[in-house]
C-alpha cells in the first residue's frame, strides 16, 4: 500500500525569494485563517491555522487568496485517476492524500524502491511536492507518508518495529484524541501498543474514544482489514503499454492498441472469455489522462476486431505533450459463442455468421453510437408506433416468426414508411365518419380518389396521459387508407370521434406514407 | 420461414411490345437486383420515396438470397419521408426479422456503413436510402459488392442525375392503384411505374417503362387490360351528404 500526500508549490525550482509569499485562507467562525502556505511564506512562519491577520503580520507583502475546496477535491481526484498508471486500485484519502494499492504491480518498475522513485520523479516533473509512504496497511503507508522523517519511505521491520517510533499523529485521529493523548504523555504509536486494550479504554472518558484510537491502532498493525475503496471498478483484464518515447500521433496509438489487444486476448484467452467493453486509458506526461470506450454487441477475443472497435474511436483524441502510458481494460465479459457453419445442408454456403454480424453491427454502432443501430422487435400493441420497438442491435437478430404468426387476419396493413410524429393535415371530411376527400398535407392539397377505412384503433387508456399530445391522448383512432390522383397512397388517422364526449373537436394526423 | 403476408410481385406491362427483341422480361431484370451490384432505384418526382422502400423490400422478400440485411438511412430522408416501418415491411414480403436497421446522422457516415456491410460478408443484401451519392462512391460500393457477391440496392431522391457505377438505374413513380374488386372505392393492388433508365446487363432494355403491380391476393402474375385498370370514378361516393370542413 503507498500512500501519497500532495502539495502544490508554486514554483519547486525558484528559491523562495524571487516570489512574493503566498497563502491560502479559509473563512471558518472565529475569523479568516490560513490553511496552506508556499515555501516563501513557510520561511516567514506562516503555517496553517494561523489567521490572516497574524500571517500578514509576519509575511509583508504577504499575498493571499480564498481556498477553493471543490476545484482542490477536483484536481485530487484526477490527479488520483492518473495515478491509475501505476495500479488500477487507487483512492481518494482526505483532501490532500491518494491511497494505491500497489500490490503485484511494483515487479513493473524492478521492485518497490523503483515503483518509488518513478512516482517520485513524476511527481516532480509536475512541480508537485509530496511525501510518499510504503507499508503494508494502508494505516501504516499514511503513518509514514504523513509523520515519517524522511520524505520517501518504505516500512523498515515488522509493522510493529516500523511505526514504534512514529508519532500517534500518525493514526489518522480526531484532535481531541491527539490533545488527550499527549496528556497522558503517550506521544509516540510504540507506546500505544505496550499498553493493555483495557487500561487505554480506562483513560478515555468514553468507549467510543477509545475504540475510534484503538480501531485506527489495529488498521495501521494489520489487525483489522481495511480494504481500500478504488475510484474505479477494478478490470478483471487489462494490458497496458509503457512507451520510453511519447506518443504524439494517431499511429502510434494505434500501434500501441495492436500490442495491448494482442497481450488482452493472450488473458481472456486464458479464462475462456470474450469482452463487450473495452476501455483505453492514455496517460498524457503533463498529469492527464485521455479515455476511450468501445462496446461490442457479444463477447468477442477477436484481436482485429477489438483493435478496430478501438482504432475506430481514436478520431479527436489528443495526445497533448505525449503519451507515455497506454491501458487497456476489458469488461462486461461473457463466454464466447463459437458457432460452426453448416457444411452441408440448408444453409450451407450462406453468409449467415452471427459472429461477423455482431461485428459489422459493432463498428457501425462504434461510428455512429449504438442507439443508430437497431432492429426492431415485435410489441404486443395495436398503435402502429408502439407495435414494434426499436432496440440497439443486442447481439442477434429478433426473431419474427411467432409475431407473424399471431398478426391478426383481419388487422390493416401497414404502410412501410411511418413518421415518428404524426403529422397535423387539414381535412375536409364527411361528418363524423366518412373518410377524407381532401387533405392538405405540408401545404400541398391533395384530392382524394380512393380511400378505404376506417380501421379502429382503440386508445390504451392505461398509458394514456389525460389532455396528452398526439400520440399520447385516450381518444379513439379511425385509420383510413387514401389515394390521390397521382396514385400516392397515405395513411391518415382521425383522432378522436365526433361523440365521444371530449372537451375539443376530433384532429386529424398524417401517420405514414404507403408509397 | 413462411410468411403469412407473402407478397408476390407480379409484372404487368401495359403496352404492346414494339418488335420481338424489346421482350424484355421485366421479372428477370429486376431479379438482377438480388444479384451482386450497385441497383439504383431513384424517384421520378418528390415524394416517391415510400414506393421506392416498398419495392426494395418485395424485390429483396423475393430474389435476395436469404440472411440479414443492413438498411440504411439517411436522418434527413427520415424525417421527409418516414421512417422504414417492420410491420410495413413484411407486408411487402420482407421478414423483419432479418433487418439490423441504420440512421445515419451524415451522407458520408451512410456510405461508410454501405460499404462496411457490403465488405463484412455478414449480410445477405444491403438497402439504403441516400441523398446523393458520387460516381466514386457509387465505383466504390460497386467493387465492394462484387468483391463479396452482395447486391446493394440504393435509393436516391428523384433530383439524382447523372453519372453512376451502378448496374442499373430504375425511375419508380407511384401509379394509380389497380381497381379494388370489393370495393370500388378503395384502393386496390399497389401499382408503381418504373421506367429503367440506364441497364449495363440489358442495355437493349434502357428507356422502357413498366408497369408493376404487387399481387397479394392471389399471389401469382395476373394481367390486366387497360380498360379494366381504370380507377372507379372518384367521387361516387360521398354525395347528398352535408360536408364540413375539420382538423
Amino acid at each position: 500500500m503507498l500512500g501519497g500526500r500532495e502539495s502544490r508549490s508554486a514554483a519547486p525550482d525558484e528559491p523562495p525569494s524571487a516570489l512574493p509569499p503566498f497563502a491560502l485562507t479559509e473563512r471558518i467562525a472565529t475569523g479568516v485563517r490560513v490553511v496552506a502556505a508556499d515555501a516563501a511564506a513557510s520561511a516567514f512562519g506562516v503555517a496553517p491555522g494561523l489567521r490572516l491577520a497574524d500571517a500578514r503580520a509576519r509575511a509583508p507583502g504577504l499575498l493571499s487568496e480564498e481556498i477553493d475546496r471543490a476545484a482542490d477535491a477536483a484536481a485530487l481526484e484526477r490527479l488520483a485517476r492518473w495515478m491509475t498508471r501505476w495500479s488500477p486500485a487507487v483512492a481518494v484519502d482526505g483532501r490532500d492524500g491518494v491511497l494505491l494499492d500497489v500490490t503485484g504491480c511494483a515487479h513493473l518498475w524492478g521492485g518497490e524502491s523503483g515503483l518509488m522513485a518513478d512516482v517520485s520523479a513524476r511527481l516532480d516533473r509536475l512541480g508537485l511536492r509530496h511525501r510518499l509512504g510504503l507499508a503494508e496497511t494502508p494505516g501504516a503507508a499514511w503513518a509514514l507518508a504523513h509523520t515519517a522523517s524522511g520524505q520517501i519511505t518504505r516500512l523498515e521491520g515488522d509493522l510493529g518495529t516500523g511505526l514504534g517510533d512514529l508519532p500517534v499523529a500518525g493514526l489518522r485521529l480526531g484532535e481531541e484524541a491527539l490533545t488527550l493523548l499527549r496528556r497522558f504523555g503517550l506521544t509516540r504509536i510504540g507506546q500505544l501498543a505496550g499498553i493493555g486494550r483495557a487500561a487505554l479504554a480506562r483513560r478515555f472518558q468514553s468507549a467510543e474514544a477509545a475504540d475510534r484510537v484503538l480501531l485506527r491502532l489495529d488498521q495501521a498493525m494489520g489487525r483489522i482489514a481495511e480494504p481500500l475503496r478504488p475510484l474505479e471498478p477494478l478490470p478483471e483484464h487489462s494490458a497496458r503499454v509503457p512507451c520510453p518515447e511519447p506518443l504524439i500521433d494517431q499511429a502510434g496509438l494505434e500501434a500501441a492498441i495492436a500490442r495491448l489487444v494482442a497481450d488482452l486476448v493472450k488473458g481472456l484467452e486464458t479464462a475462456g472469455l470474450g469482452a463487450r467493453h473495452l476501455r483505453l486509458i492514455a496517460y498524457r506526461s503533463d498529469g492527464t489522462r485521455a479515455e476511450r470506450e468501445a462496446r461490442a454487441a457479444r463477447p468477442s477475443r477477436d484481436p482485429a476486431h477489438l483493435a478496430r472497435l478501438l482504432t475506430d474511436r481514436l478520431e479527436g483524441l489528443d495526445p497533448g505533450f505525449g503519451i507515455d502510458l497506454v491501458r487497456l481494460e476489458a469488461g462486461a465479459l461473457g463466454p464466447v459463442e463459437t458457432a460452426a457453419p453448416p457444411l452441408r445442408g440448408a444453409g450451407a454456403g450462406e453468409a449467415q455468421d452471427p459472429a461477423a454480424l455482431a461485428a459489422l453491427a459493432d463498428r457501425m454502432a462504434s461510428r455512429l453510437g449504438a442507439e443508430l443501430v437497431t432492429t426492431a422487435l415485435p410489441q404486443e400493441s395495436h398503435l402502429p408506433e408502439r407495435a414494434e420497438q426499436r432496440r440497439a442491435f443486442a447481439g442477434s437478430l429478433p426473431d419474427w416468426t411467432d409475431a407473424v404468426e399471431a398478426l391478426p387476419e383481419h388487422d390493416g396493413l401497414r404502410p412501410p414508411a411511418l413518421f415518428d410524429r404524426p403529422e397535423p393535415v387539414e381535412v375536409v371530411a364527411e361528418i363524423p365518419d366518412g373518410p377524407p376527400m381532401r387533405f392538405v398535407w405540408r401545404r400541398v392539397p391533395r384530392r382524394v380518389v380512393r380511400a378505404e377505412g376506417p380501421e379502429r384503433i382503440g386508445p390504451e387508456w392505461w398509458r394514456a396521459q389525460p389532455g396528452g399530445d398526439a400520440g399520447t391522448s385516450a381518444r379513439a383512432r379511425d385509420y383510413y387508407r387514401v389515394e390521390d390522383r397521382d396514385g400516392r397512397r397515405y395513411w391518415l388517422y382521425r383522432e378522436g370521434l365526433y361523440e365521444d364526449g371530449q372537451a375539443t373537436l376530433p384532429r386529424w394526423y398524417l401517420h405514414g406514407l404507403f408509397g | 420461414m413462411m410468411l403469412k403476408q407473402a407478397t408476390h410481385l407480379a409484372l404487368v406491362r401495359l403496352s404492346e411490345p414494339a418488335d420481338a427483341a424489346a421482350q424484355a422480361d421485366p421479372s428477370a431484370l429486376l431479379a438482377a437486383m438480388g444479384e451482386s451490384g450497385v441497383h439504383e432505384l431513384t424517384e421520378a418526382r418528390f415524394g416517391d420515396m415510400p414506393a421506392l422502400t416498398a419495392l426494395a423490400a418485395l424485390v429483396l422478400g423475393t430474389h435476395a438470397r436469404p440472411g440479414p440485411v443492413l438498411w440504411v438511412t439517411e436522418a434527413a430522408l427520415v424525417r421527409e419521408h418516414g421512417r422504414p416501418l417492420a410491420r410495413g415491411l413484411l407486408g411487402f414480403g420482407l421478414d423483419p426479422g432479418r433487418l439490423l436497421t441504420v440512421a445515419a446522422p451524415r451522407p458520408r457516415d451512410a456510405l461508410w456503413c454501405v460499404e462496411e456491410g457490403l465488405r463484412s460478408g455478414a449480410v445477405a443484401a444491403v438497402v439504403a436510402a441516400l441523398t446523393e451519392a458520387s460516381f466514386t462512391a457509387t465505383r466504390r460500393l460497386a467493387l465492394a459488392s462484387e468483391a463479396q457477391g452482395v447486391p446493394a440496392i440504393l435509393l436516391m431522391p428523384h433530383r439524382r442525375e447523372g453519372a453512376t457505377a451502378a448496374e442499373a438505374r430504375w425511375r419508380v413513380a407511384s401509379a394509380p392503384s389497380a381497381p379494388n374488386p370489393y370495393d370500388p372505392k378503395a384502393p386496390g393492388a399497389v401499382r408503381w411505374q418504373a421506367r429503367l433508365e440506364r441497364s449495363r446487363r440489358a442495355p437493349w432494355a434502357t428507356g422502357r417503362q413498366f408497369e408493376l403491380e404487387v399481387d397479394d391476393a392471389t399471389r401469382s402474375l395476373g394481367v390486366v387490360d387497360r380498360l379494366a385498370a381504370r380507377p372507379a370514378r372518384p367521387d361516387a361516393w360521398g354525395a347528398g351528404e352535408p360536408l364540413r370542413r375539420t382538423g
